[in-house]
């Protein structure tokens, strides 16, 4: 943790520290919340880091919990730490090469020179395998992504079960230009409409990090945030408020790029541990 | 031991496929499939202190010209990961085709691992001919009939696949 701080303050960021308690939870169609009298655990900072962005702020992270109800497994649980931060003004590359950084320093604060998850093991130094969806699907799950729509459920369960697995493998695997229906907080490429600027970070099929050139379309992001919500409903019949002082901050906030790392993820692959809880301190009943 | 799956089990094969998978999107799919009717075959291997590993397989639907054809789709496959690469995902793949055999289905189509899957017959020379949503080396069937898969036809999966 304290390398993480460090690198951060090298690159002159401030640390923020958003409330865990909020009335809009997230944006995700396939992520539970908890919930209590009405508010919500945050299931990540995003919609507060953005207003920070559109206050002016350039350079933010955030090293802290986040809640996500219903996760529960060897690489899930549900109080975990994240790590999120956004860079004001840079394109999504830029946050790509922040987080093969933040691995090394990571590693390196550590001593590990390998990252290990049941029968792979990558090398974190090694130059970084850049792959689209689309290549992956092809190759992995021999599906044409862009020419045949799949449902999201159909995309998670490719993904998961033939994408995913392939990913990482020997060295740290950037999946990059996701389906727009799988990017709900991502503007679009600029050379490809049917795609969006999210990326997801991989060691040994494992996936590390999440990030997104972010939508700042006031407009759009309410037409998707009620796509994804509506989704939501439709499958687990619940959904969350939409946070409506975050759609009016969207329309003062500059270009911007963020991620979101897991930090507990990061230090199983590096310390070999085989569940989550082992690397938790009071891992959750 | 392989057996069948009765709802008793269910809690047991979510936790063996939430453990074998990284996200829930596969227990997801089985209960999806089950809720929809579409669990045709549903195994589990059991060494006397419940569920370790599952298999399912749901209808599949070739169209042709001349005739539609009653196959199976295989997936997913799981096994505990305390309790891998003892042979238990081989067992339940023959079990379960023994029983797509027995109840006299054409094929079975599996999206797999190129590697694995052959050793039970697959093949993806056997799907080629098929014109399904996926393609490649990791698309593969196995005939049940003899000469069901050579002259081609639309796969049709299950609804809770969304494909």
């Amino acid at each position: 943790m304290a390398a993480l701080r460090a690198w951060f303050a090298q690159q002159g960021f401030i640390e923020a520290e958003p409330g865990a308690l909020t009335r809009a939870p997230g944006a995700e169609t396939h992520i539970d919340a908890f919930e209590t009298r009405g508010l919500y655990l945050h299931t990540s900072p995003e919609f507060a880091m953005k207003k920070l962005l559109a206050a002016g702020e350039e350079k933010i992270f955030f090293l802290g919990k986040a809640y996500r109800a219903g996760e529960r497994g060897p690489l899930h649980a549900p109080e975990f730490t994240l790590l999120e931060w956004y860079r004001a003004g840079a394109p999504y590359e830029r946050i790509m090469e922040d987080c093969v950084a933040l691995v090394r320093a990571a590693c390196n604060a550590i001593g590990a020179d390998r990252l290990a998850w049941r029968d792979a093991n990558c090398d974190p130094y090694a130059e970084e395998e850049r792959l689209t969806a689309a290549e992956a699907f092809s190759a992995h799950a021999g599906h044409d992504l862009l020419g045949a729509a799949i449902s999201s459920e159909a995309f998670s369960r490719l993904l998961t079960a033939h994408v995913e697995p392939c990913l990482g493998q020997t060295r740290l695997t950037m999946l990059r230009e996701y389906p727009l229906s799988e990017a709900a907080l991502a503007r679009r490429c600029a050379h490809d409409p049917r795609v969006a600027e999210r990326f997801e970070l991989y060691a040994c099929g494992v996936e590390l990090a999440n990030g997104f050139g972010e939508l700042t379309d006031p407009v759009e992001q309410r037409t998707r945030l009620e796509a994804a919500m509506a989704e939501k409903l439709r499958v687990y019949g619940q959904s969350w408020p939409i946070d409506e002082d975050f759609l009016a901050a969207l329309a003062y906030m500059p270009p911007a790029s963020g991620c979101a790392l897991g930090v507990d993820r990061l230090v199983m692959l590096a310390s070999g541990a085989t569940h989550i809880d082992q690397v938790l301190w009071t891992p959750p009943p | 031991m392989i057996r069948d799956a009765s709802p008793a089990d269910y809690a047991a094969i979510r936790a063996v496929l939430t453990a074998a998978f990284p996200t829930p999107a596969e227990a997801d799919l089985v209960e999806r499939l089950r809720a929809e009717g579409d669990a045709r075959v549903e195994l589990v291997a059991d060494e006397g202190e419940g569920p370790i590993g599952c298999i399912l397989y749901s209808p599949l639907r070739i169209e042709r010209a001349d005739r539609v054809l009653d196959c199976a789709a295989l997936a997913p496959l799981a096994v505990s990961p305390a309790f891998q690469n003892k042979g238990l995902g081989g067992r339940l793949i023959e079990a379960g085709n023994e029983r797509c055999r027995a109840l006299g289905l054409c094929a079975i189509v599996v999206l797999g691992h190129p590697v694995y899957y052959p050793r039970f017959g697959f093949s993806p020379e056997a799907a080629e001919s098929l014109d399904a949503p996926f393609s490649g080396r990791s698309f593969m069937a196995l005939a049940l009939e003899p000469g069901a898969l050579t002259a081609g036809g639309k796969v049709h999966y299950a609804r809770a696949f969304g494909v």
